[in-house]
C-alpha cells in the first residue's frame, strides 16, 4: 500500500511516516494541499489512499479534496482526513467535500492502519 | 534514540518555529499588517502545537494552546476586532505558551493556569459564534485530557447521527453460541461512491472477520439504458459467521463507520435455532424482517429521484480547481519562502554538516601539507605539479566557503527573540521602549546564532534599565517620550558587526571611573580617556547598578558578554555620548572554523596568534626597551610605554638553557597585542614564520578550559600548534594585569 499523507506539521508527518513504515506501508509526504495537488497529479502509480489535515497554509483540507474528487482520475480514491477538530461542522465540510472517513487526532496508530486497510481494501 | 524520542525531539523543534512564527505574526498584526493571511498563519502555529502536544500528552501545553487557539479564532471570524489591547494580551500569551513550550521540552509541567486577559479574549471569541469549534470549545478539561490521549481514537463518521464512540458503551451481546451468525443489511446511498468508500472494500474487512454468505437484491436495478454506473441501485444482505466467536456487533460496525451516513445499515444477532442463512422471511429478527428494509427502500425511492446525478455531485459548486488558483497568490506562505509547489530546501543534521565542515578543515589542511612537501621536493613554482595545487588550493577554498555558507542562518530568529526580551524589560522598568531592527537578513554561523542570544539579551536589559531614561524624565529632557533600542547586524568584509544602540543618558562616566577607583580596578589618581574608562565597563566584577535591580542586576556583568563574544572570536567596542546614548558594537567573525592568525615560534613552539588582536609589530632590535624593575620591562609603542611578556614564559614554557650574555635571537620580534578588555602590551617572540588562515579545532572536553589558549589547530607539516587567547595571556600575567607606575605612564 502507497499513502498519500498531507499535513503542514513535521512532527505529525513524522509519526503518520513511522506509524506506516512500522506496518510495511509506503508513504509520500506534502507540506499543505497545494503540494499534495501537484505531487498526486504526478504520481504514478496513483496512491491507494490519501490522509490529509483540515488546517493548513496556502490549500486547506477541503480545498484539496474538492480538487482532488474535481477531477475524474481520482474519483474514486480514498482520503481520510486528520485533524484535531471534532465538530461535526468541519466534518459535515469534509464528507461534503468528498472525503471518505474521519480520523481525530491524536490518533491512535493501530486504528489508523485499520482504517486505511478498510478503505483500500489492501492487507 | 528511538523514533518516538525523534520525533519527540522533531516535535519541539518544530515548537520553536512555530513559536517564532506566532510572534512575528503577531509583531506584524501590531504594526498594523492586519490581513486575513497573517491571522490564518498565526492561528495555525497555535494549531499546530496544540496538534503535537495532544500526541505527547502534554496536557498544560494542550488546554493553554486550546484556550490561545479559541481566542485567535475570534480574530478569524470577526467576533473579536484587532485592537491594541487584543494584540498585546495574544503576545504575552505567545510568551507563556513559550515558556509552557520550555518547560515541556525539560520534561516539566509547566503552570497551566489561563490569565485572564486571554480567557476573557477566549469567551469573547467563542460567544461570537464560532461556527466551527463550538462542541470542542465547551469540553472540559479533564474531558479533553481524555479525548487527547493516545490509547484512544475518536472515528466519527456520523455528522447527523448520534455520536457513538467505536470503543462505546454499547451492550455487547452476550458471546455467540456456536453456530450463531450476524445478519447485515447493507444499502449504500448515491453519495457513497463520491466519498471514495468501496463496498467491495468494506466486504474484504468483513471477510477477515469470517466467513460470508452475501445476497445481493437488484430488483431496483434499471434497464441497462437507464443505468447510471455512479449511482449505487443494489442491496446486500451479508450472513457472517465469525470465526472467533467474541466478535461484538461493534466490531462489525467499525468497518461500516466511514459509510455510516452514506448507506442504510443494520446488523442483527441470529442465533443458530434461527432459520438457516438465505431463507429470508418469518423467523428474521423483527427489525430486519419488518422495519429496516422498508423505510430504507421509502429513503431509497424518495432520495434518488432528487439526488444529483453523479457529474454533478463529482463537481461541487465553487470550481475548486480555480479556487485553488485563486487561493495560491494571496495563499502563498506567508513569509514568502515557499513559492512554488514544492519545497526548495531540505532539513540535514547538523551533525552531518558538522562532520563536512570537520572534513573539509582536514582538506585544507592536506592542501597546505601536500603544497609544502611538493615545494620541499624541489618541484618549481612553474611546475605541473605545483599549478595543478594552486587550482587545488582554490577549489578548497571554494569549498570551503560553500560548506560554511550551509551553516549560515540569518540573525532574523534571533533579533525576533529580542522583541520579547524588550517587551519584558520594558514591563519591569515601566518604561516605554520600541526596538527597531534593521539587517535581519544578515547572516552568520548557526553556532553563533545561538550562542548570541544571552549575550544580547544582556546588553538589551542593560540598555534599556541603565541607558534609557524614564518616560517623564525623557520629556522633561525634551526626549522622545518612548525609548528606542535599535538593533543592527551588517557584513563587513569578513566579519559580521551586531549593533545595539540606546537613544538614553548614555555612559555616566564620572561614575564609572569613581566605581573603577572605589573598587580598585584602576589607581585613584589615573588619568583615563573617555575610551578607556569604557572599557572598565568590562572589567571582570565591575557593575554600576547601586541597588541590584530585578533586571540587570543580576551578577552578571558585562565582563561575562565579553567572554561570551571572545569565545565566538568576536570583539566588543563601546561608543557613547552623554545625553545622546550609547552603542555597542560587537565584530564577529563568519565562521568559527578559520582563524586568520600569525604563526609565531617561541622556545622551540609554534604557537598561533589571532591576527585580530595584533596591532603591530616590531623588529627586537629596533624596539626601545626599558626595564623597570628585576621583572618587569616596558616598551614603547608608539608614544607610550607598554608591558612587554614574553611568550614563552607567559605560557610556562621552559627555554632551553643558552650561554650567558650571548646575543638574542636576531629573529626575535615583538608583537604589540591588545585583547579587548586589555590596554595594549607588547609580546616577545623568537621569530614570526607565517600569517596564514588556520582551520580551528577544538582542544577536546578532556582538557577543560586552559588559560591562555583558545584553541589549537594543525599546521601544514602536520604540527600540532596552539591558537593563544592573547585576553587570558594578559590575565595570567601579573606583570600585565596590574598597572604600570605612574612615572613609566609618560
Amino acid at each position: 500500500m502507497h499513502v498519500l499523507a498531507i499535513d503542514d506539521s513535521r512532527t505529525i508527518r513524522d509519526m503518520v511516516r513511522l506509524t506506516l513504515e512500522r506496518e510495511g506501508i509506503r508513504s509520500t509526504m506534502a507540506v499543505d494541499g497545494m503540494e499534495g495537488l501537484e505531487i498526486l497529479k504526478a504520481m504514478d502509480p496513483q496512491p491507494d489512499a490519501i490522509l490529509t489535515d483540515v488546517n493548513m497554509p496556502r490549500l486547506d483540507g477541503f480545498g484539496f479534496i474538492e480538487a482532488v474528487r474535481a477531477l475524474d482520475v481520482f474519483a474514486g480514491i480514498p482520503i481520510l482526513v486528520l485533524t484535531t477538530e471534532g465538530a461535526k461542522e468541519l466534518k459535515q465540510r469534509a464528507r461534503n467535500a468528498g472525503a471518505t472517513g474521519w480520523i481525530v487526532k491524536p490518533f491512535d496508530p493501530a486504528r489508523l492502519v485499520v482504517a486505511l486497510r478498510t478503505v483500500t481494501g489492501l492487507r | 534514540m528511538s523514533s518516538m524520542d525523534e520525533i519527540r525531539a522533531t516535535f519541539f523543534e518544530e515548537c520553536t518555529e512555530l513559536l517564532e512564527q506566532l510572534e512575528g505574526g503577531l509583531l506584524r498584526l501590531e504594526a498594523g499588517e492586519q490581513d486575513a493571511d497573517t491571522v490564518d498563519a498565526v492561528f495555525r502555529a497555535v494549531h499546530s502545537i496544540k496538534g503535537g502536544a495532544g500526541a505527547f500528552h502534554l496536557t498544560d501545553l494542550i488546554s493553554f494552546s486550546h484556550e490561545f487557539e479559541t481566542a485567535l479564532d475570534g480574530l478569524r471570524t470577526g467576533a473579536v476586532a484587532l485592537e491594541a489591547s487584543v494584540v498585546a494580551t495574544l503576545l504575552r500569551a505567545s510568551d507563556r505558551l513559550g515558556d509552557l513550550v520550555a518547560k515541556a521540552a525539560d520534561g516539566e509541567v509547566g503552570d497551566p493556569s489561563i490569565p485572564k486577559d486571554l480567557a476573557d479574549l477566549a469567551a469573547r471569541a467563542a460567544s461570537g459564534g464560532s461556527d466551527e469549534d463550538d462542541d470542542f470549545g465547551l469540553l472540559d478539561l479533564p474531558a479533553m485530557e481524555e479525548a487527547f490521549t493516545v490509547t484512544r481514537i475518536d472515528i466519527d463518521l456520523d455528522p447527523g447521527g448520534p455520536n457513538a464512540p467505536p470503543s462505546g458503551a454499547a451492550p455487547t451481546p452476550s458471546p455467540m453460541k456456536p453456530g450463531g451468525y450476524w445478519e447485515i443489511c447493507f444499502e449504500p446511498l448515491p453519495d457513497l461512491f463520491a466519498s471514495g468508500n468501496e463496498p467491495l472494500y468494506l466486504f474484504r474487512a468483513l471477510h477477515v472477520m469470517g466467513r460470508l454468505t452475501p445476497r445481493l437484491i437488484e430488483t431496483d436495478l434499471p434497464t441497462l439504458e437507464e443505468l447510471d454506473p455512479s449511482q449505487p441501485r443494489v442491496r446486500w444482505i451479508i450472513d457472517l459467521v465469525p470465526s472467533a466467536p467474541d466478535l461484538t456487533e461493534t466490531e462489525i460496525e467499525s468497518v461500516f463507520e466511514f459509510a455510516q451516513d452514506l448507506c442504510v445499515f443494520s446488523i442483527a444477532h441470529c442465533e443458530p435455532e434461527d432459520p438457516e442463512p438465505g431463507a429470508q422471511g418469518t423467523a428474521l429478527p423483527a427489525n430486519v424482517a419488518a422495519g429496516k428494509p422498508d423505510p430504507a427502500e421509502a429513503q431509497l425511492s424518495s432520495v434518488a429521484p432528487d439526488a444529483p446525478s453523479a457529474p454533478a455531485a463529482l463537481a461541487p459548486e465553487p470550481k475548486p480547481e480555480a479556487a485553488a488558483a485563486g487561493k495560491q497568490p494571496d495563499g502563498a506562505a506567508p513569509d514568502g519562502k515557499a513559492k512554488g509547489g514544492l519545497s526548495t530546501t531540505i532539513r540535514v543534521d547538523l551533525d552531518r554538516i558538522d562532520r563536512l565542515v570537520n572534513l573539509v578543515g582536514e582538506l585544507v589542511i592536506c592542501q597546505a601539507m601536500l603544497t609544502q612537501s611538493v615545494l620541499k621536493d624541489g618541484l618549481g613554482t612553474n611546475s605541473d605539479s605545483a599549478s595543478g595545487l594552486d587550482d587545488l588550493q582554490q577549489l578548497t577554498r571554494d569549498i570551503q566557503d560553500s560548506v560554511m555558507a550551509i551553516r549560515a542562518q540569518p540573525v532574523r530568529s534571533l533579533f525576533q527573540r529580542m522583541t520579547r526580551i524588550v517587551r519584558e524589560a520594558a514591563q519591569m522598568t515601566g518604561k516605554d521602549i520600541r526596538l527597531e531592527t534593521e539587517g535581519e537578513a544578515t547572516e552568520i554561523d548557526k553556532t553563533v546564532v545561538e550562542r548570541l542570544s544571552d549575550p544580547l539579551t544582556h546588553m538589551i536589559r542593560n540598555s534599556i534599565d541603565h541607558g534609557i531614561e524614564a518616560p517623564d524624565r525623557r520629556v522633561e529632557l525634551g526626549k522622545d517620550r518612548v525609548g528606542v533600542v535599535r538593533l543592527s547586524a551588517r557584513q563587513q568584509s569578513d566579519r559580521v558587526v551586531i549593533e545595539i544602540t540606546d537613544d538614553g543618558r548614555g555612559i555616566d562616566r564620572e561614575r564609572v571611573l569613581a566605581r573603577a577607583i572605589e573598587r580598585g580596578l584602576v589607581p585613584a589618581d589615573r588619568q583615563l580617556d573617555p575610551a578607556e574608562i569604557d572599557r572598565l565597563l568590562f572589567l571582570p566584577g565591575f557593575s554600576t547598578a547601586d541597588g541590584i535591580s530585578s533586571l540587570s542586576g543580576r551578577g552578571v556583568g558585562m565582563d561575562v558578554v565579553q567572554r561570551a563574544i571572545r569565545d565566538l572570536n568576536g570583539t566588543i567596542t563601546t561608543q557613547s555620548e552623554p545625553g545622546k546614548g550609547s552603542t555597542f558594537s560587537i565584530s564577529l567573525p563568519l565562521t568559527l572554523a578559520i582563524l586568520d592568525g600569525m604563526i609565531v615560534r617561541s622556545a622551540q613552539q609554534r604557537m598561533v596568534i589571532p591576527l585580530a588582536a595584533i596591532i603591530e609589530t616590531q623588529t627586537l632590535d629596533s624596539a626601545r626597551i626599558e626595564s623597570i624593575s628585576p621583572t618587569r620591562s616596558v616598551v614603547m609603542l608608539q608614544d607610550r610605554f607598554v608591558p612587554l611578556l614574553d611568550l614563552a614564559e607567559g605560557m610556562g614554557f621552559a627555554r632551553p638553557a643558552r650561554a650567558e650574555g650571548a646575543p638574542p635571537d636576531e629573529d626575535s620580534a615583538l608583537l604589540f597585542v591588545q585583547p579587548d578588555d586589555f590596554d595594549a602590551y607588547a609580546l616577545r617572540v623568537d621569530a614570526i614564520e607565517a600569517q596564514r588562515q588556520v582551520v580551528i579545532k577544538g582542544l577536546g572536553e578532556s582538557f577543560g578550559r586552559v588559560p591562555c589558549v583558545s584553541a589549537a589547530t594543525i599546521l601544514g607539516d602536520g604540527q600540532v600548534a596552539l591558537i593563544i587567547d592573547p585576553g587570558g595571556l594578559a590575565l595570567a600575567a601579573e606583570s600585565i594585569r596590574s598597572p604600570l607606575p605612574a612615572e613609566v605612564q609618560a
